[in-house]
C-alpha cells in the first residue's frame, strides 16, 4: 500500500526499575499506509501497549525513530508530544476512557476545544458524530449514565470527531459482551471504510482479528509475523 | 503557548466537577479551610477589640489620647517648667475640629501627712469642668465626691494611698510642697472629698489630686500649667504621622506627643500581639495548606489512569497541573465564603455579647470594658485572599507532580 502514514525504524524499548532492566520492544520495524485496520496481536507482555504508546506519543522509544506523517515523533518536547496526540492521534482505550464528571458533548468536544475549534464547528460536528455512532439524544448523559458499549462509542466518537491522523485503539472490545463488542468492531470498520480513518488495534479478541485487514503478531518485543489480508473488515 | 481560553474554560469547569466528585472528602478539607479562615477572622476581631479596650483603658482612663508639655518637661519633669503661652495654647486647642477635649493639669511632688502616717505623692491640679473630658477621674470614685470648683482646699485620694495613711472622706490632711523657683516649702491643710480607684496601681498608690488653682497656689506657678491632655474625635489621629499638625498645635516652645510615645510598654505590647497574631495565622494557614496538599493526593492517586487519559488527548502537561491548581483554587474560595461567613457570625455575636476580662490589668493597663470583637473589612479581604494564595501554593506540589510525570507511565504505573 502507498501512503505511509506511519513508520518504525529500529525501535526498541526497555524499562527500568532499580536494577532490573526489561526490554520490552527489540527492534520494530513498521510501515502502516493511511486507511489501514490493522491489529496487534500477541501473548501478555509482547509489547503491544508498549508499541501503541510510542506510537501515540505517549512514550518516547530507548532506540529507534518513529515518524508520523514524515514528523519524526522521537525527537519533540513533551510541549510538543502534547500537541502532536491532540491534532494527530485519537485513542479509545479499554476502559475508563471518558472523563466521569464531563457530559457526553463535553467529552467528544474535548480535544476541539483543546485545539481552538469554534463552539458552533464542535456542536455541529458532536450532532454528526453522535448520529453516526448512534447516540443522539444522550448527549446531556455523564458517563456512569451510560452502558458500557454506549461509552466505547463515545470513546470512538472522541477519537474520530478531531479528524486524527490515526486511531490507536488498546484492547477497545475487552469488557464489552459479544454484541456489544461487534457492534462497536462494526462501527469502527463502518468508519474506516467510508471515512478512510487509520485504525491500529492491540487486542486478545478474535472477532478484531477476523475484520482486521492487516494482522500483525508480537512475541518477545519482536515482530514475528505481518500478515495483510484481502477482503476483510 | 497558554491553554486556549475555550480550553482554560473547560479545565476550570472540570476542576470544578472534580471538587464535587468526593463531596464527603472535599465537604471535610472545605470545613478544615472554612473554619481556619473563621478562626483566623475572629482572632483578628478579637484582637482588634482587645487592642481597642486596652488602648482606651490606657488613654481615656488618665493619660489621655495625646498630650502636650513644655519642650524638655517630659524627661526633666521641673516644676519650673510650665507650658509657654497657655492662654493661646487653650484657644488653639478649642479651636481645633480635631480635638475633642482637652483639660489642663499641674503635676508636682508633694508630701501627704495623716496624723498616723506620711506618703510622697505626685499631686496633680486638674480643672474639675475640663477633666472628664478626657480622663475617667469624676468615674472611678470609690466614696466621697468629685472636685468642684468651688472646693477649696480639697483633695482626692487613691484608694491605696487612703489607705496606707490610714484616712477617709472628711478626715484632714497636710500637704507640703516646694514652690516653684524658691524652692521654699509651704504647707497646706485639705480635707479628703474623696477617694479614688483607678485599678491602676501607680495611681492608686501614689497621687492626689485637687483643683488646678489650688496646686497652682502651691506650687507658686500662677497661672502656669505644665500639661493639657486631649481627646481627639478620631482616635487613630493620635495615631497619625502629622509632620506639621503636632507643632502647630503645641506651639513655639512646646511640644505635643501622642500616645504611642507617653505609653511605649503598650506600644510594645500591641506590637508584639501583631506579630503574635501573624504567627497564629501563619500556622492556622500551615496546616489548613497541608490539608489540602494532602487531598488533592489522594485525589489524583485515584484518578491516575484518567490523568493518563487526558494527556492522551492532548492536554499540555501545564494544563494537567493548572487542572491539579484549579482544584485546590475552587476548594479554598468555595470554603472562604462559608468560613468568612462563621468568622463574621462568631464576631458578630461576640461582638454582642462582649467577653468580661473588665478589672484585669495588662501591660500595667486596666480592661475596664467587656472585650467585644471588632469587624473590619481587611479581615474580609486580606484573610480569604491569603488563603487563597496559599492553597494555590499548596496546590502545586501534585500539581507539578502531575505535571512531570510522562503520560505513559502514569497509564502504566500510576502517579
Amino acid at each position: 500500500m502507498g501512503n505511509t502514514l506511519l513508520r518504525a525504524e529500529g525501535v526498541e524499548k526497555t524499562f527500568r526499575s532499580g536494577a532490573i532492566e526489561v526490554q520490552a520492544l527489540r527492534g520494530i520495524d513498521l510501515d502502516l499506509s493511511q486507511g489501514e485496520f490493522a491489529a496487534l496481536k500477541g501473548p501478555s507482555g509482547s509489547g503491544k501497549s508498549t508499541l501503541l504508546h510510542l506510537f501515540g506519543g505517549l512514550d518516547l522509544p530507548s532506540k529507534g525513530t518513529i515518524t508520523l506523517g514524515g514528523t519524526p515523533v522521537t525527537s519533540m518536547s513533551g510541549r510538543e508530544l502534547s500537541d502532536f496526540r491532540r491534532d494527530h492521534i485519537g485513542f479509545v482505550f479499554q476502559a475508563y476512557n471518558l472523563i466521569p464528571v464531563l457530559t457526553v458533548t463535553e467529552n467528544i468536544e474535548y480535544v476541539m476545544m483543546l485545539q481552538g475549534v469554534p463552539r458552533e464547528e464542535r456542536r455541529e460536528r458532536v450532532a454528526a458524530i453522535l448520529a453516526e455512532v448512534g447516540l443522539a439524544g444522550l448527549e446531556r448523559r455523564f458517563p456512569p449514565q451510560l452502558s458500557g458499549g454506549q461509552q466505547q462509542r463515545v470513546a470512538v466518537a472522541r477519537a474520530i470527531v478531531a479528524r486524527p491522523d490515526l486511531i490507536l485503539a488498546d484492547e477497545p472490545t475487552a469488557n464489552l459482551d459479544s454484541l456489544n463488542a461487534a457492534a462497536l468492531l462494526e462501527l469502527m470498520a463502518a468508519l474506516n471504510r467510508d471515512h478512510k480513518v487509520t485504525f491500529l488495534f492491540s487486542t486478545h479478541d478474535e472477532a478484531v482479528f477476523a475484520m482486521a485487514k492487516r494482522l500483525i503478531t508480537l512475541k518477545d518485543g519482536r515482530i514475528e509475523a505481518d500478515q495483510r489480508r484481502e477482503g476483510a473488515a | 503557548m497558554p491553554p486556549r481560553f475555550g480550553a482554560l474554560r473547560l479545565i476550570f469547569l472540570l476542576a470544578l466537577r472534580n471538587v464535587f466528585r468526593h463531596r464527603r472528602r472535599s465537604v471535610l478539607t472545605g470545613m478544615a479551610i472554612g473554619v481556619g479562615l473563621a478562626t483566623v477572622i475572629f482572632g483578628d476581631a478579637l484582637w482588634l477589640g482587645m487592642f481597642t479596650r486596652m488602648i482606651r483603658g490606657a488613654t481615656h482612663t488618665f493619660v489621655g489620647e495625646a498630650q502636650v508639655h513644655r519642650e524638655g518637661w517630659r524627661k526633666r519633669r521641673e516644676l519650673e517648667a510650665v507650658l509657654t503661652d497657655p492662654a493661646a495654647l487653650l484657644q488653639r486647642l478649642g479651636a481645633d475640629e480635631r480635638v475633642a477635649a482637652f483639660a489642663p493639669r499641674v503635676l508636682g511632688s508633694g508630701m501627704l501627712a495623716s496624723p498616723r502616717d506620711l506618703r510622697p505623692v505626685l499631686l496633680v491640679g486638674v480643672d474639675p469642668a475640663l477633666e472628664p473630658g478626657v480622663s475617667a477621674l469624676h468615674r472611678v470614685l470609690a466614696a466621697g465626691r468629685y472636685l468642684t470648683e468651688e472646693g477649696r482646699s480639697e483633695i482626692l485620694l487613691g484608694a491605696k494611698l487612703a489607705e496606707d495613711l490610714e484616712v477617709a472622706v472628711g478626715d484632714k490632711i497636710v500637704v507640703t510642697t516646694a514652690r516653684a523657683g524658691s524652692g521654699e516649702l509651704v504647707q497646706e491643710l485639705f480635707r479628703i472629698g474623696g477617694v479614688v480607684r483607678f485599678g491602676i496601681r501607680q495611681l492608686d498608690e501614689g497621687a492626689a489630686f485637687t483643683t488646678l488653682p489650688n496646686a497652682q497656689g502651691l506650687f507658686g506657678l500662677g497661672e502656669g500649667f505644665h500639661e493639657v491632655a486631649l481627646r481627639f474625635r478620631e482616635e487613630t489621629t493620635a495615631l497619625e504621622v502629622m509632620a506639621g499638625y503636632w507643632p502647630t498645635l503645641a506651639g513655639p516652645g512646646n511640644e505635643a506627643v501622642g500616645w504611642p510615645e507617653l505609653l511605649p510598654e503598650v506600644r510594645s505590647i500591641l506590637e508584639l500581639s501583631d506579630f503574635m497574631l501573624w504567627i497564629v495565622v501563619l500556622l492556622l494557614f500551615g496546616i489548613v495548606s497541608v490539608g489540602v496538599m494532602n487531598t488533592l493526593f489522594m485525589s489524583i492517586y485515584e484518578r491516575q489512569f484518567e490523568f493518563g487519559v487526558l494527556a492522551a488527548l492532548g492536554t499540555s502537561p501545564r494544563s494537567l497541573g493548572l487542572l491539579v491548581m484549579a482544584e485546590g483554587g475552587w476548594l479554598a474560595l468555595l470554603s472562604a465564603l462559608p468560613g468568612a461567613l462563621l468568622g463574621a457570625c462568631l464576631g458578630w455575636w461576640y461582638g454582642y455579647v462582649g467577653i468580661d476580662y473588665s478589672g484585669s490589668e495588662f501591660a500595667g493597663v486596666t480592661i475596664l470594658e467587656l472585650i467585644r470583637p471588632e469587624l473590619h473589612p481587611r479581615q474580609f479581604v486580606l484573610y480569604p485572599l491569603a488563603l487563597v494564595a496559599i492553597t494555590l501554593l499548596a496546590s502545586a506540589y501534585p500539581a507539578l507532580h502531575v505535571a512531570r510525570r510522562p503520560p505513559a507511565e502514569t497509564m502504566r504505573r500510576g502517579l
